[in-house]
């Protein structure tokens, strides 16, 4: 954490190789969480690539206040993507995302890429800001006062809100599970 | 009508095949009862821990790391938006603000200093006189008692001092003496040097 701070430091005197560590490090779970929202493995690059450029352009507007830089590049990846789908509803494209596949054993493959695929589409039926709690909290493992952060909001309404995310992708994941079985 | 009635009824006679019924039957008794209450609970249980997997499987591509890193750090950077700030409008509002401050202090007679306060001044001034009246009466009674005492030193005949005969007599005395002077000065001289 004060390592961060130090980087920090160094980027808003403009050093660029500091930076260059904070964009290594936030890079992959603000890809991630770009990714997960507009399934889009294109339009996820371009807009972590806005949210980085619009981070090195503004970092000198970023003040800690306790919370981590983490929390400020969220915020920016939400609004790029609040705005992306302002001006131009996409398509939630699964098949565009590859992904290694984590088994050797092909049948432990299809049934992984099956339940990744699930899960998947039932992030993207979730309503936005349920969708941003179940990337942040169980795919990025972030505390609610982290998300809290990013949300701008208290760590109550954080935690109220991931218990009916949780219930709401379950209750998805189950009517789209009996609809495959019974489909085949 | 009865006939309608009657021909409503004949229709209760349908039967089913009972090929049909037996073969539909084992059919339907072999196929498996799809255990959905537990495949619900099974996928609902490892909801977290595929969420979890995304993490590891879900990465930015290296070469698209690598451009994207290179092309944000060499982008110019646009200077942050701040206020212009105008000097001359700053000094000439100063300058305005100034006037309008002095108009108002003028206006406002109130001295804001105490020695400026005009009743301090005329008891000052007051209090002036009074000290130079005071000053006037000391003096007098210093001349009047001068002029008392040779006036009293005339009456009394004490005025031998003023005698111009006493005076000569010993203005010659002192003369007379001025020899002895004369080596004390040579003394102190040679002291002196």
């Amino acid at each position: 954490m004060k390592e961060e701070e130090g980087l920090i430091k160094k980027a808003k005197n403009r050093d660029s190789e500091a930076f260059g560590l904070l964009y290594d490090q936030h890079l992959p779970p603000i890809y991630r969480f770009i990714l997960l929202k507009t399934g889009s493995k294109v339009t996820a690059e371009d807009l972590t690539h806005q949210v980085f450029l619009n981070a090195w352009q503004n970092i000198e507007n970023y003040q800690s206040q306790g919370f981590p830089f983490s929390s400020w590049l969220y915020r920016i990846a939400s609004n790029a993507v609040i705005d992306y789908y302002r001006t131009d509803k996409k398509h939630f494209n699964l098949e565009a995302i590859e992904e290694p596949a984590a088994s050797n054993n092909l049948e432990e493959k299809i049934d992984q890429r099956f339940e990744m695929n699930l899960v998947r589409t039932a992030i993207k039926e979730l309503p936005d800001e349920q969708q941003t709690i179940i990337i942040m909290k169980f795919v990025e493992d972030l505390t609610n006062k982290e998300i809290a952060a990013a949300l701008g909001k208290s760590e109550g309404a954080v935690k109220t809100a991931q218990h009916r995310s949780i219930q709401n992708i379950k209750k998805i994941i189950n009517g789209k599970y009996n609809q495959k079985i019974k489909e085949s | 009508m009865e006939n309608i009635i009657k021909k409503l009824k004949n229709l209760k006679d349908i039967r089913p095949d009972a090929e049909y019924s037996q073969r539909s039957k084992l059919v339907i008794l072999a196929t498996p009862i799809s255990p959905e209450t537990n495949q619900d609970f099974e996928i609902a249980g490892s909801i977290i821990e595929i969420l979890k997997k995304l993490r590891q499987i879900i990465q930015p591509g290296a070469e698209y790391s690598r451009l994207s890193k290179l092309a944000i750090l060499n982008t110019p950077i646009l200077s942050p938006k701040r206020p212009i700030f105008n000097w001359q409008l700053a000094f000439t509002m100063a300058g305005l603000l100034l006037v309008l401050v002095s108009g108002a202090l003028i206006r406002n007679s109130k001295p804001t200093a105490p020695n400026l306060n005009a009743q301090s001044l005329e008891t000052e001034f007051k209090n002036f006189n009074i000290n130079i009246q005071l000053a006037k009466i000391e003096y007098s009674q210093d001349i009047d008692e001068a002029v008392s005492l040779a006036l009293k030193e005339i009456t009394e005949k004490q005025t031998d001092h003023l005698n111009p005969i006493i005076l000569e007599s010993e203005q010659n005395k002192l003369n007379s003496e001025s020899s002895n002077n004369k080596e004390i000065d040579n003394l102190l001289n040679q002291i002196l040097l």
